[in-house]
Order: structure tokens, then sequence, then C-alpha cells
């Protein structure tokens, strides 16, 4: 069964009565990967905030259907989205700096996440807490544990935020731009992180990234938005290799018009 | 802002009992069916068609003192909330600006006066002053304004040092530029919230003043006076605090749920930073 | 005439466990129409030295020169004065948090340009970044990461600064968007602005950068022409970084 399945999802702006997202739909099993690529500002984010019951004021889903482990997200009281928040949804979101509060330190903020939803004890979340910060591979993860989120460069908080993000160990985690700011060797090890938890607990991802090889690399199935549109959807190779739509063509082609690919090949 | 508050529930409440205080602040003393300083035989009264609230202990009509009350007392405590915003938050937000000896200075002061036992130092200032509402009003402003030194000091810090504000700096702003433009508006809803909470506990304070005959020479009414006069007598007329006691509590009550509707509808940043501990926790470092 | 030259600079930052030596004598310089890509690995420093340039940080040795100004030992006026000359700008990071989350998009865009005295409308700027106007009323909150990214641009081009130094001024944008931005940027650089380029994503620097400069825990180790860098990287943190790349053409033979 799927445990996070989207079915002709739309979402309009209720303070101007626009629709921004125009129907998406996939369905994801545990263990499972999706990538969403596209346009800046079609929709990608505003259909993964959808998903977690977080859009912004005045947005609303206006048809379709959201199922979060077989169950209608659309009759979800606020008590219990925060329950599902976190231990069975998660998510790592662009601007990694707006999800922490600048005045406690980063690794308070994971712990209390883990306290709270796993029920751990103070000094077993404090541990684990800086397990986590171990995981996502920063090099003194007792320091940054106790360090303020100004005093981080800007790839330590965001993975300090993916560590936030599967400390109450979720079955599905939303990924939208959670490796923009690493660099590739980072981010290959993060990208190796995922890939194991995947295997080991069958966390489910949706990946949101501009970087098609990110995608090509992780997913198995990709939808491409554009305005609020899915212009196309399926298996990663076929959709990359054989694109259909012209904008799918020319996303592939502008990523190599700069990518490495002119140096390396020409040497 | 106060669209976005009246939106709320709470809201409207709070704004609506204030209202009503604040008529009867303006038009209680035009209101008082009889002069409220003099006496008649009529003793400790019960309430009577002519007496709505009955007598005080030298015959003076309690409604009519009610009323006529009200005006000093809410004038009172808006005097405190406004000496206590003005010698507050001008040092607050240029202390995070004007160097660490201004810093240095007003925070030393500020802990000062906050360590100093409220009530006993009005009394001496009051004292040493003279007794009357705008001096008290003024010593009491004076003790409250740390409360808005440091919320105004805890906002201005948490927006000072954001890339926003580097922004601007970056193209060449001046701290006056600064504060006009991004900091004035971060502080203004934590200063509102406090100003509704300083509201509520000056007329607490105000009441408890002239409760203790401080700041208006007896004879004139007052809510807290007239709670004093009642409690002397509580065998003759035990129901008879309620009013006034009632009244004070409305007033504190409604500023506090206004408080909590500021705080409300006052977005993200303002309510992360209310709510926070953080803001606690820097007032106890700084 | 170099446009910016660092010598020997040095910087620490303090905190409660002692000072971290951030940046351990960086040398660089960039010309006018010159782009140099600063790249490194995450807390390498990269954007310690962009602030540091800007005056948002003490530095503890070296010298640092814009435009022929030695700025090292600046106070907030001369830094105010020479800021308002509008000859350096920078695009930060994070863009949404460095965009007042309380003015529009054109309040925002406006600022660098009432701050130089000038009453010019910012909304040629949005073009430029292929945005539209109809943002111009929105707030920071209200964009996505991309339009964000892009407004972060705009505004830095607003003064018309002859050194631009931009922190990942792509990293949110999809490709086709990046290289639009890219193209913006090439155009500016045609036009004589020196633009410091920094980002770990080394096919963006490579596809604009003339030189690169490799940052490795605060040490510049390697500078040097772009070709010669990615063909023939002499650090072993560049070896790595190069090796890893990730192209599509591992994942999909074309
Ligand atoms: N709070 C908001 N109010 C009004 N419009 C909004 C709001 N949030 C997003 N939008 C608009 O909705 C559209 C989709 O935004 P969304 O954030 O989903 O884009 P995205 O696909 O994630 O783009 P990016 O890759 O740039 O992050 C954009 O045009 C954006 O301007
Ligand atoms: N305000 C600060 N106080 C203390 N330490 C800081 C502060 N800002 C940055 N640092 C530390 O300085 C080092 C360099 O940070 P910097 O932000 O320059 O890295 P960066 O190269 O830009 O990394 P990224 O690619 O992740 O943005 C990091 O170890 C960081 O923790
Ligand atoms: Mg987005
Ligand atoms: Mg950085």
């Amino acid at each position: 069964m799927s445990i996070l399945e989207l079915e002709n999802v739309r979402i309009r702006n209720d303070a101007d009565g626009r629709e921004l997202v125009h129907g998406v739909s996939f369905a994801l099993q545990p263990g499972g990967v999706v990538g969403i690529v596209g346009e800046s500002g079609s929709g990608k984010t505003l259909t993964c905030r959808a998903a977690l019951g977080i859009l912004p004021e005045h947005f609303v889903v206006s048809d379709g259907r959201i199922r979060l482990d077989g169950q209608d997200v659309a009759g979800l009281t606020r008590r219990q989205w925060t329950a599902l928040r976190g231990t069975t949804i998660s998510a790592v979101f662009q601007d990694p700096a707006s999800y922490l509060n600048p005045s406690l330190t980063v690794g308070s903020q994971i712990a209390e996440v883990i306290r709270v939803k796993r029920g751990a004890k103070r000094r077993a979340a404090r541990e684990r807490a800086i397990e986590l910060l171990a995981a996502v591979r920063l090099r003194d993860p007792a320091v940054v544990y106790g360090q303020y989120p100004h005093e981080l460069s800007g790839g330590m908080l965001q993975r300090s935020l993916i560590a936030a993000a599967i400390a109450a160990e979720p079955r599905v985690l939303i990924a939208d731009e959670a490796t923009t700011a690493l660099d590739v060797t980072v981010q290959a090890e993060i990208l190796d992180l995922l890939a194991d938890l995947r295997r080991d607990t069958g966390l489910a991802l949706v990946v949101v990234s501009h970087d098609l090889a990110v995608v090509a690399q992780l997913c198995e199935r990709v939808l491409v938005m554009r305005a609020g549109e899915v212009v196309e959807q399926g298996r990663v190779e076929q959709v990359l290799h054989q694109p259909r739509h012209e904008y799918t063509r020319l996303l592939i082609e502008e990523h190599e018009a700069y990518g490495l690919e002119r140096y390396l090949v020409a040497s | 802002m106060l669209r976005r508050v009246l939106s709320l529930a709470s809201g409207r409440i709070a704004a609506g009992i204030l209202t009503f205080i604040v008529l009867l602040a303006v038009l209680g003393p035009l209101l008082a069916p009889h002069d409220p300083l003099e006496g008649g035989v009529d003793v400790l009264a019960a309430p009577s068609g002519s007496h709505w609230l009955g007598t005080d202990y030298l015959g003076r009509d309690v409604l009519s003192r009610l009323l006529d009350g009200s005006r000093v007392s809410v004038l009172g405590s808006v005097q405190v909330a406004l000496v206590a915003l003005v010698a507050g938050v001008i040092p607050g937000i240029l202390s995070v600006y004007l160097g660490t000896v201004f810093e240095w200075f007003t925070l030393r002061l500020a802990d000062t006066l906050i360590a100093l036992p409220f009530l006993v130092f009005a009394v001496a200032v009051t004292a040493l002053l003279g007794n009357g509402i705008p001096q008290a009003m003024l010593t009491v402003g004076i003790l409250i304004s740390p409360l808005f030194y440091r919320v105004s000091r805890a906002a201005t810090l948490s927006v000072a040092r954001s890339p926003y504000v580097e922004a601007a700096i970056i193209s060449g702003a001046s701290i006056g530029w600064v504060v006009r433009r991004h900091v004035w508006v971060k502080v203004l809803p934590p200063i509102a919230v406090a100003l509704a909470n300083t509201a509520g506990v000056g007329f607490v304070v105000v009441s408890s003043l002239t409760f203790l005959g401080i700041g208006v020479q007896p004879p004139a009414p007052t809510w807290g006076g007239v709670l004093a006069a009642d409690l002397g007598y509580l065998s003759f007329r035990p129901w008879a605090p309620l009013v006034p006691t009632a009244l004070i509590m409305a007033t504190v009550w409604a500023c506090n749920l206004l408080a909590d509707a500021i705080r409300d509808v006052s977005g993200e940043a303002g309510r992360a930073l209310l709510n926070s501990r953080a803001v606690r926790r820097r007032h106890v470092h700084s | 005439m170099s446009l910016l030259e660092i010598s020997d600079l040095h910087v620490h930052y303090r905190r409660r466990t002692g000072r971290l030596h951030a940046l351990r004598g960086v040398d660089l310089s960039i010309g006018a129409g010159e782009t140099v890509g600063v790249i490194g690995e995450t807390g390498s420093g990269k954007s310690t030295l962009a602030r540091a340039v800007l005056g948002l940080l003490p530095v503890s040795r070296g010298r640092i020169v814009i435009d022929g100004e030695d700025v090292t030992r600046f106070n907030q006026r001369q830094w105010r004065s020479f800021r308002r000359r509008g000859v350096v700008q920078y695009v930060f990071q994070d863009p949404l948090r460095s965009l007042d989350p309380d003015l529009t998009i054109e309040e925002s865009l406006t600022e660098p340009l009432r701050l130089q005295g000038r009453r010019d409308s910012p909304n040629h700027l949005l073009e430029r970044v292929r945005l539209d106007e109809s943002l111009l009323t929105r707030l920071p909150a209200e964009l996505s990461g991309g339009q964000r990214q892009r407004v972060a641009v705009a505004r830095a081009l607003a003064a018309e600064p002859r050194l631009i130094l931009l922190d990942e001024p792509v990293s949110a944008l999809d490709s086709a968007n990046r290289v639009r931005v890219l193209e913006l940027l090439k155009e500016l650089r045609d036009a004589g602005t020196a633009l410091l380029f920094i980002s770990h994503d080394l096919g963006s620097v490579a596809g604009i950068a003339d030189r690169i400069a490799v940052l490795h825990q605060g040490e510049l180790v390697e500078d040097g022409p772009t070709r010669q860098v990615v063909t023939e990287p002499r650090h072993d943190y560049t070896k790595l970084l190069i090796s890893s790349v990730p192209t599509l053409r591992k994942v999909v033979p074309a």
C-alpha cells in the first residue's frame, strides 16, 4: 500500500481566486523515491506543503485527494496533524535558517524533537542528537550541538535541518532542495545516508530539486512541472533519456550547457 | 494591525470593554447623579432608588464616586504606560546602536530599577515630590520602564544582526535609516503587547496607590479609594467591594486579552520572538 | 587595475568555546571585467571572505583594497560614505532572510536606490532577472525560493555596482533560469563589472568564471585559470570535488 498518495491535487489561492497547481498525482510506496523537477515558481513547494498540511494562509487544496498512510488528510484536525508531522511525515525545506529558532542552540532544537516525538529522556535525546549530527557528516557534532544558527555556515545549517527532520524517524521525508547548499562531496554522502535509511527503515522520499543529476541518481520516478502543470511524468531513465515534452528537453539541454561536461569531455 | 486584532473574537471583546471604560472615564463625571464629595445623613445605606449602589461611611453616593473616579483611575494608568513607554523604548532601541558605554549604563540602570521594591519606592518618592497624581504616575512609569527597555532591546537585537539589515548597511544605510525602515515595525508588536499589559498593571498600581491614599488627596474619589472605603465597612455592606473590584478586574482582564490578541496577529516573526523562551533568557543574560 | 585586492587576510570568530580562525592568510585579486569563482566545502570560509570584504566582520590581519581605497581600517562613517558610492554589492546566501519580511519586493528593491539619493523606479530590474512585475507588491514569504533568489540578485544590481560578490546566487534555480541569470552575469562582466562568484556548484562556476580559487578550511589552496583548475586540479580536495560531480551522462548515457 502506498504511504503517500496524491490524486489530482489542485491548489488555489483564495485571496485572489487563482489556481496555482493544476492537478498533481503520484503514489509513493515505502522505500520509494519520487522526484519533482521543474521551473522556478511552478508549484513544487506548494505541492509539498499541501502534503504536510502547511499551506500558506488563504491557500487551499481545492480539488483532489491526499492520502497519508491510507488516511485522507482532508478531515484531519490540527492536533492530529501535529501528531503526524515528524513521526509519519517530515520535511526539509529551502531557506533552512528560517525553520530554526535563532536564539536556541541547534542541538537543543533537535533534542527537543527527539524528546517530544520519541519520548526520550534528556540525556538520551542529547546523545541521539549528536549521533544524528554526525550522521549528516558534520565535522564536530558535539561542537555544532552547542552552536546558535547564525554561527553556522549555510551548508552546516542545512545539514542540521536534515538531522532534525529524520530525528523522529519519519516514514516519509520531503526534501525540498535539501542539498542545494551542499557541495557535491557532502551531497553524495547525504544522498547515501538517505539511501541507507530507505533500505533499512523503508523511508519513502519526495525529492524536489533543480539539479537533474541529483534526481537522476536518487529517484525512480520523476514529475516535471511547469506553471502549475505536470507536463511529464514517468520512470527517471525514460523521462531524462527520451523526454517527450519540449520543456523537459529544454531543461536537460540547459543543464548541460553550463555543466562541467564541456571541460571534462574536451580534456 | 488594529483591523486584524478586531478580527479576533478576543480582540473584539477586549476592545469593547476598554471602549466602555474609556467612555466611563470621559463621561463618568457628567453622568454622576449626585455630587461625589457631598455627604449626607444617610450613612452606609443599602442600594435604593436614589442611591443605586448605596452610600459610604460619610453618606456619599457610591455610584457617583465610582463614575467620577473613573477618569482619574484611567488617566493615571494611561500616564503610567506612556511614561514607561518613552523612558523604556527609546533607550532600549538605542542601547543596541549607541556603543558599549551607553549599553552598559542603561543595562545597569534597568537592573537597579527592577531591584527596587515597587510600592516602597513609590511611597518614598511621593513623600519627596509631594502627593499628586502626576508625581505618583511618573514614579510608577519609570519603575515599569525597564520592562519596555528589555522588550524593545530584545526585539531590536534580534533584528539588528539579520541579513536584511546587513543588506541595508551594505547599501550605505545609517542607524536612523535602519531603525526607521527595518527595526521599528518589528519592535512595535512586542511593545504593543507590553503596553497593553502595563496598562493593566498600571491600573492595579494606580488603584492600590489610591487605595493607600497616595497620589490623590483623600476626598477625591478613585476606584481604589472606593474599594478601600468599602473594605473598612465589610460587616455593614459585605457585597460592596465587589463593584469596584469587578471594574478593576474587568479592565485588567481586557488589557491582557488585548495583549494576547496583538500577539496572535503580529506575524511569524513577532510571534516567535514573543513566545520564545529565548527572549526571557536573553533578558537574564543581558 | 584591480577592483579588489586582498592580501594575507585573517579573520577570527569569537565564540564561547574559543576563537575560530576562519580565514588564514587569503590572497586574492579581481580586475575589472573579471570573474573569479570561489569554491570550497561547506564551512570552509567562503561567506566569511565575502562578509569581511564588505566590512561586516572585523579583520584581524591583512589588507583589503577596493577600487584603490584601503578599507581595512575604515571607521563606521568612512564605510557609510564609501558604501553610498555603490561600488560594491553583495547577494546573500539566504535570500529569504536577506529580504525584510515586512517590506514588499518593490520596497526592498527601491532601498539601495533611495540610499544613493536616486528617485527612479526599480521595475526594469525585475525584467532583467525574468520576473513578472506583478511580484512587486508581494512580500518575500509569498514568493517561491527561486523567485526570491532572483529578487536578491536584482537588488544587488540596483545600485549598478562595479564589484559584486555573489554567494550562491543560482543554487535554488532550475537549469533554465540558472542559465538566464548566468547570462545576465556575463553581460555585466562584459560591461566591465568584476564578479566574485561563490558556489559549491562547480558546474555553474566553471561556466562563468575566468579563474577559480579553492578554499579549504580557511586557506586558499588553489587559484588558477578555470580550465587548468578543472582539468589539472592540484589539491586533493579539488580532485575529489571534480571526480564526484554527478553528471547526467553517468546515469543516463546519451
Ligand atoms: N504565500 C504565497 N502567496 C502568494 N503566492 C505564493 C505564495 N507562495 C507561493 N506563491 C506563488 O505560487 C507559485 C508556486 O510557488 P512554489 O513555491 O510552489 O514554487 P516552486 O516550484 O517551489 O519554485 P522554486 O523552485 O522557485 O522554489 C509561485 O508563482 C509563487 O509566487
Ligand atoms: N557568526 C559566527 N560566529 C561563529 N562562527 C561562525 C560564524 N559564522 C560562521 N562561523 C563559522 O565559520 C566557518 C566558516 O563559515 P562560512 O559561513 O564562511 O562557510 P562557507 O564556506 O560559506 O560554507 P557554506 O558553503 O556552507 O555556506 C564555519 O565553521 C562556521 O561555523
Ligand atoms: Mg520551492
Ligand atoms: Mg556560505
